[in-house]
């Protein structure tokens, strides 16, 4: 494993455990199921995906080529073109695993809610995430998934995709949060790729705080033409397996 | 290397150069107002350029950020190990970093007052107004706050240069220190109205230590209500805390080795050595979190709330059905006090279109509002009531209800 991957593995782990502790220990439900604590885990380490799976992906997308391997293999007969079909299996088998390992940490969470807060526990899915947000979760991943993967390939260096989806993300952050008191800026969600998996909406949370007033089929909509975007603008960028010079 | 070298060598990088410049031209651009009660009271230049707009935390921030950049290009390319095999204690190495960090806090906050004086300028010619330059009339000045922003900035610079020895990675040390001073940024204003627990915690980080010394009303002059973060803890605590992340951040650039063997274990070894810190972490947050989030939640997310909304015995459940028994004419058992049905008071809920506020409509649990709309030929007839209650024995009861036409 290259390095860079032990920091988002970790926070989507920890995630997954804090999943798997709030339903007993902070929201006061009676008891939660075994596999509740697993699907609460994974359900609550998508919904932060987009803090985790950014980096996480992109280590495997970018350092093989950033450190000469691709190189070495592009001369030894493999296409570039299987190289990087192989990429991006090995990413989604990584940011699998990953969901799996925060299931698991959800399982430990579980129990320690049941040791430090006592409820009737069970081996079931009681006080599981509805199926809805389950779902919703499963796009955030695979949206997520998406936009790490259509920007590394379109930079084709770590840092700068890197700095590219966390930058946007900080600024959609800003926007979110000056657009209660400025409405104005509303048509300005759409320049954000992220608005169609923000978690926050102000149809659905109390506070229009940091929540877009954008829709969910509308967000998913522009995210979706941020994906064809970047899709589209790889294609005309010519792929090299070198690493980009200095 | 002497402080001075060190900076000027610093100075002369053009990641510094161009930080500088937009750090200038953020100050500048965000300082820039044609109309604003700076400008109606006082039009000197100088009345303008020191008055409160909120961005004092601006030269705290950027001198931390740029404290941190210098520790870390100190080790960024061995410079650090070619000092250390000449004979220089790490010690040295990384609290030598620390007047660097001094020093650019200092400049930081030269910067800082430069893009206030040149946007004050500026703004002064937009409004059309006579160009004064050092008139004080109209505007107060507090010089001992802003002799404390400037005391922070250099703390921060210093504070910063630690942390930048500690990572040792110019971007990941500037990611650090952000996420440390993220409490600084008025983007806070907001997470904290939506989670009111972030208050308390972030009074433990380094930037909210300078919120304490900034803002605490004990030991120091009266805060200014730069950011609204009301620490409980005074200036005391606050510099107390900060001293104790000093002392642990220094330990830690100490402590670290210069140089670093790598080791890639085999995949097991290096997932097990993943999993135990996590399951440490996951074992205080099991035991700390049950309490802190019940305390710090709001109340749409309170055990006792979601249950009632589960049952459908939420208050505004309850408002609900108390419409619907009025509509309906019968017995009304949501009320505490009986019902006259007879009172024009209640004709709007009877005849008219009924909207119950639901839960993100209202500031608290204990008040529903309701609107009426009577449908008119002329014109629609709005009228909108609110109704209290109390939670007894775990059931909401209407205690009273006023109303008035919209």
């Amino acid at each position: 494993m290259t390095p860079g991957w032990r920091i988002p593995m970790a926070i989507a782990i920890i995630a997954g455990g804090i999943g798997g502790i709030w339903p007993v220990a902070a929201m006061g439900e009676p008891g939660s199921g075994l596999l509740a604590g697993f699907l609460n885990g994974v359900t609550t380490s998508a919904s932060v995906a987009f803090i985790w799976l950014p980096p996480l992906v992109a280590v495997v997308l970018c350092t093989q080529r950033e450190l000469g391997w691709t190189s070495v293999r592009v001369t030894q007969g493999m296409a570039f073109s299987c190289l990087r079909r192989r990429w991006h299996v090995d990413a989604s088998l990584l940011v699998v695993s990953a969901l799996v390992a925060a299931g698991i940490a959800g399982i430990y969470g579980f129990a320690l809610g049941n040791v430090f807060s006592p409820g009737e526990w069970s081996m079931g899915t009681a006080g599981a995430r509805s199926t809805t947000e389950i779902a919703t979760s499963a796009v955030q991943v695979a949206g997520v998934f998406g936009l790490t993967a259509a920007v590394c390939r379109l930079l084709q260096a770590r840092q700068l995709a890197l700095a590219v989806l966390l930058g946007s993300q900080l600024v959609t952050l800003v926007v979110l949060a000056i657009l209660y008191f400025a409405p104005v800026l509303r048509p300005a969600q759409a320049l954000s790729p992220w608005v169609g998996l923000w978690p926050l909406r102000t149809s659905e949370a109390m506070s229009p705080l940091l929540a877009t007033t954008v829709s969910r089929p509308v967000g998913y909509i522009i995210t979706a033409a941020w994906l064809t975007c970047f899709a589209l603008g790889s294609r005309f960028r010519p792929d090299s397996p070198l690493a980009p010079g200095r | 290397m002497h402080v001075l070298t060190e900076a000027r060598m610093l100075a002369a990088r053009r990641d510094t150069r161009a930080a500088g410049l937009f750090f200038l031209a953020a100050v500048v651009l965000g300082g820039i107002r044609s109309k604003s009660g700076a400008i109606d009271a006082g039009s000197s230049v100088l009345a303008v350029a020191t008055a409160d707009d909120r961005s004092w935390y601006l030269p705290v921030l950027g001198s931390a950020l740029v404290g941190s950049l210098g520790g870390a290009v100190f080790y960024e390319r061995n410079r650090s190990i070619y000092a250390w095999i000449a004979g220089s204690k790490k010690s040295v190495l990384a609290l030598g970093r620390v007047p660097v960090g001094f020093l650019l806090g200092a400049v930081c906050t030269v910067l800082y007052w430069c893009g206030r004086g040149i946007a004050a300028g500026i703004s002064v010619r937009l409004s059309h107004r006579s160009f004064e330059i050092l008139n004080d009339v109209g505007l107060p000045f507090r010089p001992s706050f802003a002799l404390r922003i400037a005391l922070l900035s250099i703390v921060a610079g210093g504070f910063g240069s630690l942390v930048g020895a500690a990572v040792r990675r110019p971007l990941v040390s500037l990611a650090v220190t952000l996420s440390l001073f993220a409490c600084l940024l008025p983007l806070m204003d907001s997470v904290a109205t939506r989670f009111p627990g972030a208050v308390a915690a972030q009074s433990y980080l380094p930037g909210g230590t300078f919120t304490t010394l900034l803002e605490s009303n004990s030991g120091l002059a009266v805060a200014s209500g730069l950011l609204n973060f009301r620490s409980g803890r005074s200036a005391f605590g606050g510099a107390a805390l900060l001293v104790a992340w000093s002392v642990a951040i220094a330990i830690a650039a100490v402590g670290i080795p210069l140089v670093r063997y790598p080791r890639v274990g085999s995949p097991r070894r290096q997932i097990v050595q993943l999993a135990i810190p996590v399951a440490a972490i996951l074992t205080v947050a099991g035991a700390l979190l049950p309490n802190i989030a019940r305390d710090a939640l709001p109340w749409y997310l309170r055990p006792s709330w979601l249950h009632a909304k589960a049952e459908n015995q939420s208050s505004p459940d309850i408002v609900e059905r108390f419409v619907q028994h009025l509509k309906e004419g019968s017995d009304v058992p949501e009320a505490v006090v009986p019902l006259n049905r007879r009172d024009p008071f209640w004709k709007p809920l009877v005849v008219g279109e009924v909207k119950v506020g639901r839960q993100r409509d209202m500031a608290a649990p204990e008040r529903v509002p309701v609107w009426v709309t009577i449908p008119n030929r002329s014109s629609d007839l709005h009228f909108q009531y609110v109704f209290t209650l109390e939670d007894a024995a775990d059931k909401w009861r209407i205690t009273s209800v006023t109303g008035a036409p919209l």
